[in-house]
């Protein structure tokens, strides 16, 4: 006999705990930004080299000076104070200035950002394009040559050096049959960049109407996606490769088959049954894609983030590095949890802690 | 040192077990629920149910793999998971659970030699060679030759590996020996040697017998007292012959009336020879 | 008549040289794929005593092209090609050895005390779940920016170099092996050894360790390659090992600006060398464990 006056309390208690596979998962990810940060702040507290004299650069100043310089550094006080400061500072973007140049952290990156994210979404939805359409080919022709190829190919995943790539596509496409711009940023030197409206550079060449623009950074483009997109499509090859296998031989679309349901439909039901692994190995991707666009950056001299980041290092900026460290950590957990949420959503089997009423 | 044959050896008390640590998964029904037991050196039990009912749980419990959730297993008066090393050793000496061979009973980078001694030497703190004699002699008992055992578990076949358990199990001669559906994967042939010897064990050496499967026949042979276990609890329980043939419980009747069809018998008359054999022999 | 039948002493001595010899030659060609990393090994040990230049010191002009006394030429700072490439192969190998030893050792033992203890109250569970949760953010974390932020603290020594790649590698190591542990644990005798008395520690390394450990010894090579390939990525990107010390990574790095004007040979040598090193050493791991996992 159900009680019909369940109380609002109860009810909300119900929804919740029926939906409690994403927000917790959700509720999840401050605590690993939290976690991160104080990663980052020990790390850049442990570099070598004292701060203060760096950016004095050993002119003799006054100790008062001195201690203005460090606290604006944040130096000042226990450490348990520095750490809430800090804190305080990230979640309110004050990043501080590049201890090399002065210039603000958050400004630089900010603007930064948008061409290695628009350089990267590029470069992952055509790898992953190009793993759904290689991998449907390999499954549905095993004996083709386009077969022979590819599974190779899935196999070298991780083994490929992006740099190489790069340095070879240079070679050959540049150098030898001046077939793609030379490697000297992300459009030719003589145009002038167009208003700022998205941030996103091939967008806004867009919005301007400036196909000139468009084209020479697409051109530019052309060597460093395809350098990201064939060192790292085979990492997500391969994992779709041998889930397509285990699907294609998995009991229900054995069962499928038999109950003769049409080619389309098979076919559909045995990508959705291979796409969580495949979702799940999209994390990782990006991962390793964030990585490639560091090195890629640096060859093709695209200034994007990665860039910054490693003359940060190499100039010990700690500043530049602890926004950088900071912005990747916290795109790469944002991702991670977008890929979570999906394969959660596609595989109800992933979720965590829902009751399974019913079944055993 | 408690003494022999009028005590308990393990008492099971008013024993549940829950599983899973969430809320949401303790809302499911407990594996096994409520449950209380008494064995001794006389005990021949069985322990009939479906897959699910709850007998492997309490086998485990019986045995302390598990912890209860509530209630409490006690071996000679004591509580088994508030035992210290000593006790728990000699708890284990004389409580020992032979589990179906699902072809992992036996860690494939030994040798089945080292697994079985490894009883001798954990619980009665013997050498290795000692350990070796009483092995031989054990294995001796079950009809497996000594030199066999210094293979891996993968050399020797399912039904050897199923002796070897037994083996394995015997050689510290526990004064309670659980038997986890020791049977069920084996040949019928081979089936009535295990079981023989099995009774023949706990006959000689005053041992306790828990026969936990979902087969009538072999269940009956061996045992006693029957416990009919469903979803956790026990719903019959009493002298083999009253059960079987005169139970008042409708679900023991409906499982017993599926065994009531096949008229099989349980130890079985010689394998027939193929026809083509005896042709040849002629 | 009575035939009779010699049998020559020849056909009663076994087995005749021929067929020996053959048996030879199919035991030495089926261990074909092990040669290339063997070389490589031999080229880290005596490589830098036999290059006939100086890897570190100017040795002629800049930007010859290959022939000569510069087998592989020389590059834009006049350093020979060749005599850096040969000695490169010390300092990334010993590297990678040392990463693979270490990351494969500590994957093993964390994923054994992660799998053992992730789903037990008390302590010892926190402390798993913790290792863990801590695990699968460094691998949230791009390796190359892992790298860089380990670099700016710990330097670009071999000896830093080899603690970075450790951090980044183990992870990876240490889940393979959590995820065999969480099925070995359920195995009957685990169980059984329980039965026999044995304790949860001397029964975890007796019998879970050997028979959950293969994942990360298997993948040990592929750990190989690629702490090569990130030890080169941070030598292009002017982190790595310092200059002159000779590192493919920063040889490509500085032959990819001759590669914009069409000098090939500072790029492509290193280049080979890079992918015959981290090459090899698949194709040994592959031969050795087999077709299990690709």
């Amino acid at each position: 006999m159900t009680d019909h006056k369940e109380s609002a309390g109860t009810r909300t208690l119900e929804v919740l705990r029926k939906q409690r596979w994403w927000f917790t998962r959700v509720l999840v990810l401050p605590v690993h930004l939290f976690f991160f940060a104080a990663a980052v702040f020990f790390l850049v507290r442990m570099i070598p080299g004292d701060p203060v004299e760096q950016l004095t650069g050993g002119q003799n100043v006054s100790a008062a000076k001195m201690e203005q310089i460090r606290a604006s550094l944040g130096l000042t006080g226990s450490v348990f104070s520095q750490f809430i400061h800090y804190l305080h500072n990230v979640v309110t973007l004050h990043f501080g200035n590049s201890m090399v140049d002065g210039l603000s952290v958050w400004g630089e990156l900010s603007q930064r950002l948008p061409e290695t994210i628009e350089l990267t979404v590029i470069a992952m939805v055509i790898a992953t394009a190009l793993t759904v359409v290689m991998g449907l080919a390999a499954v549905l022709k095993p004996r083709s040559i386009l077969a022979k190829i590819l599974v190779p190919y899935a196999r070298t995943a991780g083994a490929i050096p992006d740099f190489v790539l790069g340095v070879l596509g240079i070679l050959l496409f540049y150098s030898t049959f001046r077939l793609l711009p030379a490697p000297d940023g992300l459009y030719a030197p003589t145009l002038n960049p167009d208003p700022t409206v998205t941030g996103f550079p091939l967008l806004d060449a867009l919005f301007a109407g400036d196909t000139v623009m468009f084209g020479s950074i697409c051109a530019h483009l052309v060597l460093p996606v395809a350098v990201l997109v064939i060192a790292y499509t085979p990492l997500l090859l391969k994992i779709f490769l041998r889930a397509l296998e285990e699907a294609v031989d998995a009991p229900p679309t054995r069962f499928r088959i038999a109950a003769g349901a049409s080619r389309k439909t098979v076919l559909l039901s045995v990508v959705r049954r291979a796409a969580p692994s495949a979702v799940a190995m999209m994390g990782t991707l990006f991962g390793f894609m964030l990585g490639g666009v560091v090195v890629v950056e640096q060859l093709f001299a695209i200034p994007g983030m990665g860039l910054y980041g490693v003359n940060a290092v190499n100039s010990s900026d700690r500043t530049a590095l602890e926004g950088f460290l900071i912005l990747v950590a916290t795109i790469s957990l944002v991702v991670f949890l977008i890929v979570d949420l999906i394969n959660m959503m596609i595989d109800p089997r992933r979720r965590p802690g829902l009751a399974k009423d019913g079944a055993s | 040192m408690p003494n022999d044959n009028a005590l308990a050896i393990v008492e099971v008390e008013n024993v549940t077990k829950e599983f899973g640590n969430t809320r949401a998964h303790r809302k499911r029904r407990p594996a096994v629920d409520g449950v209380s037991l008494t064995i001794d050196h006389a005990t021949r039990l069985g322990i009939v149910g479906e897959s699910g009912s709850g007998k492997s749980t309490l086998s485990r419990l019986i045995v302390g793999l598990e912890t209860p959730t509530s209630g409490r297993v006690a071996y000679r008066g004591l509580n088994v998971h508030l035992m210290t090393p000593s006790v728990m050793r000699e708890f284990r000496k004389n409580v020992q659970m032979i589990s179906q061979d699902t072809s992992s009973s036996f860690d494939p980078t030994r040798t089945l030699r080292d697994s079985v001694r490894r009883p001798a030497q954990e619980l009665l703190g013997v050498d290795k060679s000692t350990a070796d004699a009483l092995v031989d002699e054990t294995l001796a008992m079950v009809g497996i030759a000594p030199w066999m055992v210094d293979r891996k578990p993968g050399d020797v076949s399912g039904g050897q590996r199923q002796r070897i358990a037994i083996a394995r199990s015997l050689v510290v001669k526990p004064a309670l020996i659980l038997c986890d559906e020791v049977v069920s994967a084996l040949d019928v042939s081979v089936q009535g040697t295990v079981l023989n010897l099995l009774k023949t064990y706990c006959d000689e050496n005053q041992a306790g017998l828990i026969f936990v499967s979902h087969g009538l026949p072999a269940t009956a042979f061996v045992s006693k007292d029957i416990v009919v276990m469903r979803n956790g609890v026990i719903v019959e329980q009493g002298p083999v012959d009253d059960v079987i043939h005169h139970s008042k419980n409708l679900y023991t009747k409906t499982l017993i009336d599926a065994y009531k069809g096949s008229a099989r018998p349980l130890i079985s008359k010689p394998v027939a020879r193929s026809p083509l054999l005896e042709e040849a022999a002629r | 008549m009575s035939v009779t039948i010699s049998v020559s002493d020849e056909t009663l001595t076994a087995p005749a040289p021929k067929v020996a010899g053959r048996k030879i030659l199919a035991g030495i060609w089926s261990w074909a794929p092990l040669y290339p990393m063997a070389a490589v090994f031999l080229i880290a040990v005596i490589g830098p005593w036999i290059v006939p230049l100086s890897p570190t010191e100017v040795a002629g002009s800049p930007n010859l092209p290959p022939g000569g006394a510069f087998h592989f030429g020389t590059d834009s700072t006049g350093l020979d090609v060749f005599s850096r490439t040969i000695a490169a192969f010390r300092n990334d190998i010993v590297i990678a050895t040392l990463t693979s030893a270490i990351s494969t050792v500590g994957g093993i033992l964390l994923g054994l005390l992660i799998g053992m203890n992730e789903s037990r109250r008390g302590l010892l569970g926190w402390v798993a779940r913790f290792l863990a949760r801590v695990l699968d953010l460094i691998q949230a974390v791009p390796a190359v920016v892992i790298a860089l932020a380990l670099v700016a603290v710990v330097g670009t020594s071999v000896y830093s170099l080899t603690i970075a790649l450790a951090i980044i590698l183990t992870p990876n190591q240490a889940r393979m092996v959590r995820t065999e542990v969480l099925k070995v644990r359920t195995d009957a005798y685990i169980d059984a050894a329980r039965m026999a008395g044995e304790r949860e520690f001397a029964l975890t390394l007796r019998h879970v360790l050997p028979n959950a450990s293969w994942p990360a010894v298997e993948n040990a090579s592929l750990v190989f390659g690629s702490a090569i390939l990130i030890t080169a990525t941070l030598g292009f990107l002017g982190v790595g090992l310092h200059p002159p010390t000779p590192e493919w990574g920063s040889m490509i790095s500085t032959g990819a600006s001759d590669a914009a004007v069409g000098r090939w040979w500072s790029f492509v040598f290193p280049a080979i060398a890079l992918l015959i090193a981290v090459g090899s050493f698949a194709l040994a791991g592959h031969r050795v464990f087999g077709r299990r996992s690709d």
